[in-house]
């Protein structure tokens, strides 16, 4: 099989995963004299974008699309029909160096079906990791999916070479796991993710522990395992798993195992898909609902039961959820931004942590008022009801939820209630 | 008002240059008419012959930080940049305004700040956009390879992306041509040249066509999301992206079309379902729900089955949000049984119980006092590790009673599996759980005598209360009744 024919293949297997991250890893270069090539900055790059809206940062590929589970919501489960393909290691080397050279790709995002068994799959990704930083001194981007079958020296091995590991996680529960992907399991798959923790602590500990000048020179030259930590994907909407649900998850492996990205990825109907799937995609605000509550549990300091409470289940569609919050909790608001903790300037609906930290560096040189607050570009249409400013209050006349919803903008014909049935 | 100043300056080094003169001068910013003959004649009004310099007063002195964002900013193509530099040095300088840049809601800063950005993205899309096509050489002999890319970006950026390249693509060769300015280099140092024209790009590269497929493949058309596309990747940079040329087709679903079409194959249904050799089984097969099953299921079990069906239990909520079951360890022989309360954060990854700083604790008492190890087993109260998120990072939570009595019956297994002599119950859900009643341990602390029960029990400190007591003499107190309490164990094991 030609080469472009193999790439035409596997670039479509691999592109449901929605990380094309470079960010987050040791900076290195390649100084004049040093033979290789590559470099990181530690906040990766986007080289393109694709018409569906993506960011392309890294060549994402799979090895192979040959895969012995069953995954129903995968392209690639042994039932499909798929046309199949297989690149050697070689031509995955020389793709990502050929690419790299010209400025394409911040580096090499590697997966792979499973072929034979867990552990030799892991094998060969590990070996194309290998020669690029052995053989060629490549110095960008390694991100190597993960299988957390396979066994530990291969996980350790390929820390070793990459920036990154993953490992899917792909649905929030293992009931969800069993109807769908019954070949995968989330003990075995939080085992692996509690394994990459591990390794990576006992790693740090150790160069922390270098006392003598020789210690430290040894492990200064050592690569650092995984230095840009771990991900994971989870597929939203091809089970029937609640937001609840999908958040429970990701703060769970957030915590537990230090993972550095969730990543959601809508679910896209693929060929002949299983009668167990749904005909069509979620929303895909669905998923940008997600990545905000995301954010909001990892950098705004609010908790699951505050973004998604026990007994909604699912996050509102037609607006944000930190507005969402808000509108439940009229009675935390007004925040004054002259006086209010940066707390609480990060819970008003379009503050963000930036624009809260302009907020609390601004205020030490006068009182705020609308205007400097307009010069501060904060997005006032939305945050106005919910601050007092030196010259603004909102609380003269009572603005209604409604109209609220109104200026934290949901379209107003989502407030038109339905028509009497009766 | 004073007269107007004409002022020149197309780069950082002659503005800083022409200003320190001006500032020197007592030039007011609003006098100053920067690069006049490029501005459009307007209100400039009537030209006075400046006035003779003003003394000095001193030095001028700017934060760092000025000069290195200042540097930035002047590579912004806007006519207004000079002015508004120098309008900020003169308020940093002769107006006291030192704390200027930190004052975000004022006007100038808010101008600064947005060229800053402006010319901030413009170098990162140079970084991301390049392009670089790989070039013969032709006459020396030379292993290095060479790549030529052309590139028009919008505000002068090239001096800043330069070191971006160089730390990259060292050993390569290579040039960026741009209008206004190009970049050279050769494995030593980097140099510039005056503004290259678009004739001279280089011709295409045959890799190229890999780019597109990759491009064409890696693109998801049930997401069209252009407007997505265009914010990140505006228009203007899409004549010098080879892969640009495949948008329109990929965006209203000709690209490829009459290829696609003839893939419509089915599944093979016989390969569902049939589990090939060298996959794993994912499926929880007799999962464990209540306390009454662990009791049933577990009857008579050996330790190794007993653990293999402790991970499939879930007669407590606790397992929702533990990695694993951290079960007893040891051998069955053991006269030992040493209870804990739970599994904490590093046992809960590790799968072994008192692998985590309590564990150190209990494992020097162990070696001290010269307790065999192959006599003693080790287990907790509960087998799931309870916790609360606290930042990023897991904190320990006392059980509650009932999730201590729903994995009760694991600890009755193991007892009755291990007959151990004695029980040594660190900490009160130990003690609770294997004397069945609410425990003080600083109230019952050593050797109990209650009755009933096959082996003797001590109870002591959890070795993590150990770790938290901050008064020194207290520590060391209570560390020697925990030796104590150890030591107490230690006469059941040597005696009979």
């Amino acid at each position: 099989m030609e080469l472009e024919r193999k790439l035409e293949i596997l670039a479509d297997a691999a592109k449901y995963d929605a990380s094309c991250a470079s960010s987050g890893g040791e900076r290195r270069k390649t100084s004049a004299g040093m033979k290789g090539v590559g470099s990181t900055t530690g906040s990766g790059i986007c080289h393109s974008y694709a018409p569906d809206g993506r960011c392309i940062s890294l060549l994402k590929i799979l090895l192979t699309n040959v895969c012995i589970f069953d995954c129903m919501y995968c392209v690639n489960r042994r039932s499909s029909d798929t046309p199949r393909a297989a690149f050697t290691p070689e031509e995955v080397v020389g793709l990502t160096l050929d690419f790299y050279k010209r400025n394409y790709i911040e580096g090499l995002f590697l997966s792979s079906g499973i072929i034979r068994n867990p552990d030799y799959t892991m094998e060969q990704l590990v070996r194309v990791a290998r020669t690029l930083r052995v053989d060629h001194g490549f110095r960008g981007y390694v991100h190597l999916k993960t299988i957390p079958e396979a066994s530990p020296e291969l996980i350790e091995e390929a820390g070793r070479w990459a920036d990154r590991l993953s490992v899917n996680v792909e649905l929030p529960t293992q009931e969800g796991l069993e109807k769908l992907a019954p070949e995968k399991n989330l003990r075995r798959i939080q085992g692996g993710m509690a394994r990459i923790r591990e390794i990576k602590e006992d790693d740090l500990d150790r160069k922390k522990k270098a006392n003598t000048e020789r210690q430290r020179s040894q492990v200064s030259q050592e690569r650092s395992f995984a230095p840009a930590g771990q991900s994971t994907q989870m597929i939203v909407g091809a089970d029937d798993a609640n937001d609840r649900a999908v958040l429970f998850r990701a703060d769970t492996l957030y915590k537990s195992y230090q993972l550095r990205r969730v990543y959601y990825s809508a679910y896209s109907p693929i060929p002949h898909a299983s009668v167990l799937l749904p005909p069509k995609s979620p929303p895909l605000v669905r998923e940008n609902r997600l990545y905000q509550a995301d954010w909001l549990l990892r950098f705004y300091g609010f908790s699951l039961d505050e973004i998604v409470p026990k007994d909604l289940g699912d996050l509102p569609l037609d607006l944000d959820p930190k507005s969402a919050w808000a509108l439940r909790h009229r009675e935390f608001f007004p925040v004054d931004v002259n006086t209010a903790s940066r707390e609480a300037l990060l819970r008003v609906p379009g503050l963000g942590v930036r624009n809260a930290e302009r907020i609390l560096e601004a205020r030490r040189f006068g009182k705020l008022s609308l205007a400097d607050l307009r010069r501060l570009r904060l997005p006032l249409a939305k945050a106005s009801p919910f601050i007092v400013a030196a010259d603004h209050s909102p609380g003269l006349v009572e603005l209604s939820n409604s109209q609220l919803r109104v200026k934290l903008g949901v379209p107003a014909e989502q407030l038109l209630l339905p028509l009497s049935r009766s | 008002m004073g007269g107007r100043i004409h002022a020149e300056a197309s780069n950082f080094e002659e503005w800083r240059n022409v200003s320190r003169e001006l500032l020197a001068r007592a030039a007011l910013p609003e006098q100053v008419v920067w690069n006049e003959d490029q501005e459009v004649e307007l209100n400039l009004g009537v030209e006075e012959k400046s006035k003779p310099p003003l003394p000095s007063s001193g030095p001028v002195r700017v934060s760092d930080e000025f000069v290195r964002r200042a540097k930035g900013v002047a590579c912004h193509v806007d006519l207004d940049t000079w002015g508004l530099l120098y309008r900020m040095l003169w308020r940093m300088t002769r107006g006291e305004e030192r704390q200027l840049l930190r004052r975000a809601n004022d006007v100038d800063v808010r101008s600064f700040e947005l060229k800053e950005k402006a010319v901030r993205r413009e170098r990162h899309k140079m970084t991301a956009f390049v392009r670089f096509r790989k070039v013969e050489v032709t006459g020396e002999e030379t292993e290095r390879e060479r790549f030529v890319a052309w590139y028009e970006p919008e505000h002068d950026v090239v001096y800043l992306a330069a070191p971006f390249f160089r730390d990259r693509f060292s050993s390569m060769d290579w040039s960026i041509l741009t209008p206004r300015t190009c970049v050279h280099w050769d494995g030593r140092e980097l140099s510039f040249s005056e503004g290259a024209s678009f004739q001279e790009r280089p011709d295409e590269d045959e890799l190229e066509k890999y780019w597109l497929k990759y491009y064409a493949s890696t693109f998801n058309p049930s997401r069209l999301n252009i407007s997505m596309m265009e914010r990140e990747m505006p228009r203007r940079y899409w004549k010098n992206l080879p892969e640009a040329s495949l948008i329109a087709e990929l965006s209203n679903g000709s690209y490829g079309r009459s290829e696609k079409m003839k893939a419509e194959l089915e599944d093979n249904p016989k390969l569902q379902g049939r589990r090939p050799k060298g996959a794993p089984d994912g499926r929880e097969r007799g999962v464990i729900r209540t306390s009454d099953e662990i009791r049933l299921r577990g009857e008579g079990l050996t330790l190794e089955a007993l653990r293999d069906q402790a991970q499939l239990c879930r007669a407590c909520p606790l397992h929702e949000r533990a990695t694993q079951v951290v079960f007893g360890e040891g051998p069955p022989e053991a006269k030992l049984m040493i209870v804990g309360e739970q599994p904490g954060d590093r046992e809960d990854l590790a799968g072994h119980p008192f692998v985590g700083p309590s564990g150190e604790v209990l494992a020097s008492a162990i070696g001290e006092l010269g307790i065999d190890r192959e006599a003693v087993y080790v287990t907790n109260a509960v087998k799931h590790f309870k916790w609360r998120p606290s930042g990023k990072i897991r904190l320990h939570q006392s059980p509650a009673p009932k999730e201590v009595h729903a994995c009760k019956p694991w600890l009755v297994h193991e007892l009755e599996q291990v007959h151990p002599r004695v029980v040594l119950c660190l900490g009160s859900t130990a003690a609770a759980a294997i004397l069945g009643r609410p425990v003080s341990v600083t109230r019952e602390r050593g050797l109990r005598d209650d009755p009933g029960l096959p082996y003797a029990v001590v109870v002591s400190y959890h070795p993590a209360y150990l770790l938290r007591i901050v008064d020194e003499s207290e520590r060391l107190r209570a560390s020697q009744q925990f030796y104590a309490d150890l030591e107490a164990c230690k006469q059941f094991i040597d005696t009979m």
